[in-house]
């Protein structure tokens, strides 16, 4: 049985980590690097970093930004965001990521799952779906941060990815995103379903019911966690916050990851639980 | 760098991602190359062992690198050897990953698939196995003298794997771990060679106790 698993996910555009609501309007919430150690410190179990706007200029920083933090920080680190080819894989992977997130070009050329997973390993392919629903209720694939429709069936999908040698699947619900307002758990569990390969979900928590949620009746295996993490960081003022932070939105519990693996260990679930000696 | 310090060296052979092994070895202070030289490897003072990927493959690459020799005279000799995850498993006599392949041969036994036929009922049972979970000492065995000294029973290793080793030695058997109903090994150890199927470069600060253990043991030999 497998332990689950509790991801913080930074959402980074140029030098800062930012966070938005629907993939949309992002705001900026403080240094990736100092929200990086926190989340270490605490006992994360990986982290994702997304590059949200994947410009040149944003992937200098965050191929600066990766190197940094890889030498520090002693988990497993998931990079996504613009990346096109073998060669900007490589390049990630050089900077001390563990794995890749791949959209956008893996459903313009899903022949890169496989040479990615040949070259690189399967465990190193992650591959992020970012889902819409659509009025008849199946679920649509979008590309570019949720900006692009791209027509394929979210769940076939899924299984194509699989299929084709991911070795990981993020999925992330663009409705919920942001929103704090629950997950969208027939979209984790269509996913989680169809494919023999672990799901990690994200979008929509709010509560820490939500995780557990998500964790049983989504039947995904983690959750990437974002605003509910930041937020609770952030409030309860373990880091600065960014000049001209907007108001915490009030439906939010604000957790930490500490909070939620008691909370998980109580509700039976298995998972990390950090032990600091000395 | 320390002119004192041992010269250490992490096998390139093309199979993965050497660069959070480096940065590990780095942290705890270790002076590290990485390398595909047998040369520069015949003389390191220790041998880091990584890769991901598939078995038969990496025998391949090995041999086209020219590289077989080489590790199994280090391993015959004792040399302070690290194996993490694939490099764990090709010390193997055997595996069956997409096909029969022979291994290294060091430790008897055969890496086989983990069984995935309960995922879809229980989707904690998927398989790449991704996560952290406890490690064990294998029946009979200390940690004291080992790479796992600062590890307490019990303690979490972060895993990423399809395949395990079945490891026929008992002596060889460090820890053991859980996949559902079945306890595969997911370290051994023998005189100075030390394998684990974790990635404890990945695995925190517990983890980098073990790369600070191996720092110690090739200084000392």
């Amino acid at each position: 049985m497998s332990t689950v698993r509790i991801i913080p996910r930074l959402d980074i555009k140029g030098p800062n980590l930012v966070k938005g609501i629907n993939l949309e309007g992002i705001r900026v919430l403080g240094s990736p690097q100092d929200f990086a150690d926190y989340y270490y410190r605490v006992g994360a179990d990986e982290l994702i970093y997304m590059d949200v706007v994947a410009t040149l200029y944003g992937r200098n920083s965050l191929l600066d930004f990766v190197a940094e933090t890889a030498k520090r920080v002693f988990l497993p680190i998931t990079v996504g965001g613009g990346l096109r080819s073998i060669g900007d894989i490589q390049q990630i992977l050089r900077a001390g990521a563990d794995k890749v997130a791949l959209n956008t070009a893996a459903i313009k050329q899903p022949k890169l799952i496989s040479e990615a997973a040949n070259k690189f390993g399967s465990s190193t392919v992650v591959v992020s779906i970012e889902a819409k629903k659509r009025p008849d209720g199946s679920y649509e694939a979008y590309t570019d941060s949720g900006r692009e429709r791209s027509g394929k069936e979210a769940v076939a999908w899924a299984r194509e990815a699989c299929e084709l040698g991911a070795g990981e699947l993020l999925i992330t619900s663009i409705d919920q995103e942001g929103t704090g307002k629950g997950c969208d758990l027939v979209l984790a569990r269509e996913v989680a379903k169809a494919v023999s390969i672990p799901v990690i979900y994200s979008g929509g928590v709010g509560k820490k019911q939500d995780i557990l949620d998500t964790l049983i009746e989504g039947r995904v295996n983690a959750l990437a966690l974002a605003s509910v993490l930041h937020y609770g960081v952030l409030k309860a003022g373990y880091i600065a916050k960014a000049a001209g932070l907007f108001a915490f939105p009030k439906h939010f519990e604000l957790l930490e990851v500490a909070t939620i693996k008691d909370y998980l260990v109580k509700s039976g679930i298995d998972c990390r639980v950090q032990v600091l000696r000395n | 760098m320390d002119a004192s310090t041992a010269k250490v060296v992490i096998v390139d052979y093309e199979r993965g991602n050497l660069f959070s092994v480096k940065n590990a070895c780095a942290a705890v202070g270790m002076n590290v190359v990485i390398s595909q030289d047998p040369k520069e490897i015949a003389a390191s003072k220790g041998i880091v062992f990584p890769g991901v990927g598939a078995f038969g493959d990496a025998m391949a690459n090995l041999k086209r690198l020219d590289l077989l020799h080489v590790l199994k005279e280090a391993l015959a000799n004792n040399i302070p050897f690290l194996g993490i995850c694939l490099g764990f498993q090709l010390l193997m006599e055997e595996g069956y990953e997409h096909g029969h392949h022979k291994g290294l041969g060091f430790i008897e036994g055969a890496v086989r698939r983990f069984d995935d036929s309960k995922a879809l009922a229980n989707h904690f049972l998927k398989v790449p196995q991704i996560g952290w979970k406890k490690i064990f000492p294998a029946q009979g065995v200390s940690w004291y003298n080992t790479l796992l000294r600062d590890v307490y029973e019990g303690d979490q290793f972060y895993f990423v794997h399809s395949y395990y080793a079945e490891v026929a030695s008992k002596a060889a058997k460090l820890s053991v771990s859980q996949f559902d109903d079945l306890e595969f090994c997911s370290s051994i150890r023998r005189g100075n060679v030390f394998g684990c199927q974790f990635h404890p470069e990945r695995s925190g600060e517990i983890g980098l106790s073990v790369y600070r253990r191996f720092k110690d043991l090739c200084e000392l030999n």
